[in-house]
């Protein structure tokens, strides 16, 4: 079908019909439903020009009055501050970290700014802060939990004890309970503090593998986890060895490589035949080495206990000065004043030393005994 | 049309009846989802007479139809009747331009152009300009004669047109219910597109629309119409035909037409009678089967012989294949079928909806309304590549919204 118009004369179609209706001809049906059209063109027009009002007010008002907006919104000064944590820190300490000016209108608070303050507290993971007008803060923080700690000596200043988190970062930790505190451990050598350009202290390398040991040891080794009072890392790079030292045992080397559960089932086996290996009570277990797998070589001292860590204030790293725990006269036949020299295999050693005199490596099927029965060997050994 | 989801109501208004079927065009599919109906007043023979009383039922029939579906309709497709229609056809041929012969868009446009550029009478409008195939020198063309090698390019068109006043008068009606009228589409092309197929329509097929004061007739041809007609002549003239033969009430010839009317009389029908009521009641009658018979029978053979004669040399049996099919609410009249083909010495039938439309709406009395959407559709989506709707402005667009 074709109208064919174009640029001929077209005759008359009835499009050409005006379709207009006066309001009076309409039925009332039909007057209701013009009355509707109407009136949803006037609602159009309505909406589009307040929305044309509001922008052109609301520019004006970021122009040449900003106070104005604040206003609007019915912000109050802050009244209230809600702490939602999964640690230790109070709202006290929140509060006066963030240290907002008194009075201050919600309104005018820069967040930003607040979550800048508070994760500059190595110990603060996360931060996140909303407003709930016209009165509230709302602070909600992710904690960092330490695992150890470090004594550090920056320059002139004091001496001042931190803590290591488990991803590295180094803070000084605010609410933790004195005896949580006490219970961890320092961390002595193989640790290189570098400073940030902020004048912060870089995070730790490594640390993840000690958080690791340390669970192990907190949570499944039992009283073993007092032995844990110093742990030289300088090992942990070149070697993979993580070493420990306290009051009863002078040196435990942890393989990093192996697996800890089964390295801390070792020692705590060893330290139930502790009355069979030391020759006299008082003498201490000098060295416990427990990476080379199901051989664990054992270094008895004969020097009593209390000689062997004397350093009561605990180690310290830094630039200044750098104490070594442990450090103490008496010392084992097998080295422990700094890290041990890493022996050779048990049997290419010719087994663990006891009191100086080599004990005679096993000689074992590769899959014949289990590692306990694999140590008792050693020990019965030791007793003929 | 745009791929929004459109609400089309089709309107018939008819001399019985009004019906308005709505139906929801998602840009690739049709569903008829509303259907309202009127009995129709202040409508005499297709035209409208009496604006008021036409608004308030046609203005009833599409309240009840929106309702009906739900939704409130977005325009109208408004079928078209009545003795003022009619038809001539006007053929212009032009000499290919190019010096190689080859049809171009513009040799298409000038003798399509020319074809439809003719003046009508004081008071007369256009309402289709209906295109028979191109011919290029002489050969028939079914489809675009573009890009083909001619010399002289033809087209005819047959142009229905009608009296401007009684097209307005529908028009307003229509837009006295505040509804635009997008399309408006002659009855008889809108019940032959639905109850005719493609195939039919290339092989010649006549469509007899027969309504209660109308009978709108197509013929097809070529795989489109060729010729239209309206005959002021319809199923009320038989009911008024009985009712002067048999001196009854117009209410009881339509019923007796409606239970013994026959548009041949039938063999056995000698001697038999019918009562008027049949629950013997005061002033129940009989009458002879027979005259019944005869008196229907006379009227339909009769219509047919005027659309015969009106058809005259343009309709052979031998380009006529598909035979006559019919529709309306008279061609329910038994024997109608029978009574078409004696007439035309061609094969008739009752047209039939497709069978996707609904049972309730296969009724021959819904072709035209059926036809309407099917074909104001078609026709609309023909016209819109070659004349595009000026694009909405901003404001419009978004006023649509609301």
């Amino acid at each position: 079908m074709d109208d064919g118009k174009g640029t001929f004369p077209s005759t008359r179609s009835w499009r050409d019909i005006p379709q207009e209706v006066k309001p009076r001809a309409m039925s009332k049906t039909g007057r209701k439903r013009h009355s509707m059209e109407i009136a949803k063109v006037v609602c159009g027009i309505l909406f589009i020009a307040a929305a044309a009002w509001g922008t052109v007010a609301l520019v004006n008002a970021f122009e040449y009055h900003p106070q104005k907006i604040a206003k609007a919104t019915q912000s109050g000064p802050l009244r209230k501050l809600t702490l939602n944590t999964d640690g230790v820190l109070s709202r006290d300490w929140v509060l006066r970290t963030l240290s907002i000016a008194p009075k201050a209108s919600l309104m005018e608070v820069d967040l930003d700014v607040l979550q800048q303050r508070l994760l500059a507290s190595g110990q603060i993971r996360m931060a996140l802060l909303s407003k709930s007008f016209p009165d509230t803060l709302n602070v909600t923080l992710t904690e960092r939990a330490p695992v150890a700690r470090i004594r550090v000596q920056d320059g002139d200043r004091p001496l001042r004890e931190l803590f290591v988190a488990r991803d590295g970062v180094v803070f000084e930790g605010e609410g933790f309970e004195q005896r949580f505190v006490e219970e961890l451990p320092f961390l002595t050598e193989g640790v290189r503090l570098v400073r940030t350009k902020s004048g912060g202290i870089a995070p730790i390398p490594g640390m993840e593998v000690v958080s690791d040991l340390l669970t192990k040891a907190r949570y499944e080794g039992g009283q073993l986890y007092s032995l844990f009072k110093y742990i030289s890392l300088s090992r942990l790079e070149s070697d993979g060895e993580i070493e420990v030292r306290s009051p009863e045992c002078e040196g435990l080397v942890f393989n990093t490589r192996d697996d800890f559960f089964r390295q801390i089932a070792y020692l705590d086996y060893i330290f139930g035949m502790r009355d069979a290996l030391q020759p006299s009570p008082e003498a201490p277990l000098a060295r416990i080495d427990l990476s080379h797998g199901r051989s664990v070589p054992v270094t008895i001292s004969r020097k009593p206990t209390a000689t062997v860590a004397s350093s009561a204030t605990g180690p310290r790293v830094g630039a200044a000065a750098t104490t070594r725990p442990g450090q103490a006269p008496g010392k084992p036949q097998v080295a422990s004043n700094g890290p041990a020299p890493r022996p050779a295999s048990p049997t290419a050693q010719g087994g663990a030393q006891v009191n100086g005199r080599p004990l005679q490596a096993p000689t074992r099927p590769s899959n014949a005994l289990p590692a306990f029965q694999n140590f008792q060997r050693n020990t019965t050994q030791r007793e003929l | 049309m745009s791929s929004k989801t459109s609400f089309i109501g089709a309107v018939e208004i008819g001399t019985s009846k009004t019906s308005v079927l709505v139906g929801e065009y998602t840009g690739r599919e049709l569903a008829i989802i509303g259907y309202g109906e009127c009995p129709s007043r202040g409508v005499v023979k297709g035209t409208v007479v009496d604006y008021k009383a036409a608004s308030e039922c046609a203005h009833h029939a599409l309240e009840s139809a929106e309702q009906s579906a739900g939704e409130r309709i977005d325009f109208v497709f408004l079928a078209q009747t009545g003795s003022h229609l009619d038809g001539f056809y006007n053929e212009t041929s032009v000499n290919v331009k190019s010096a190689d012969n080859m049809v171009s868009m513009l040799d298409i446009d000038t003798v399509c152009g020319l074809a439809t550029a003719k003046e009508l009478p004081q008071g007369r409008m256009v309402v289709h300009n209906i295109r028979r195939p191109f011919r290029l020198d002489g050969r028939v063309v079914p489809g675009s004669p573009e890009h083909l090698v001619g010399r002289r390019l033809e087209a005819g068109y047959w142009i229905v047109h009608g009296q401007e006043n009684k097209l307005a008068d529908a028009i307003h009606v229509i837009r006295g219910f505040n509804l635009p009228v997008r399309e408006l589409v002659l009855s008889s092309l809108a019940a032959g597109h639905m109850i005719t197929t493609q195939e039919e329509r290339q092989a010649g097929i006549l469509a007899i629309d027969i309504g209660a004061g109308t009978t709108d007739y197509v013929l097809y041809r070529d795989g489109g119409p060729y010729l239209t007609g309206v005959l002021p002549v319809g199923g009320s003239h038989i009911t008024n035909d009985l009712s002067l033969g048999l001196r009854l009430l117009e209410g009881q010839a339509e019923k007796i037409k409606i239970h013994h009317g026959r548009a041949i009389v039938a063999p056995g029908a000698k001697g038999d009678k019918v009562w008027l009521d049949g629950d013997f009641r005061i002033g129940d009658r009989q009458f002879p089967r027979q005259t019944i018979e005869q008196i229907t029978s006379a009227r339909c053979w009769e219509i047919f012989e005027v659309v015969r004669k009106r058809l005259g040399t343009q309709f052979s049996p031998e380009k006529c294949a598909g035979g006559v099919v019919l529709t309306g609410g008279a061609s329910k009249l038994p024997a109608m079928a029978e009574c078409a083909a004696k007439v035309f010495g061609v094969p008739a039938h009752l047209g039939e909806a497709p069978s996707s439309v609904s049972q309730n709406l296969r009724d021959p009395g819904y072709a035209t309304a059926l036809g309407l959407l099917y074909y104001g559709l078609s026709s609309q989506a023909e016209s819109s590549p070659r004349q595009p709707r000026r694009k909405a402005g901003f404001l419009q667009r978004m006023f649509s919204g609301f």
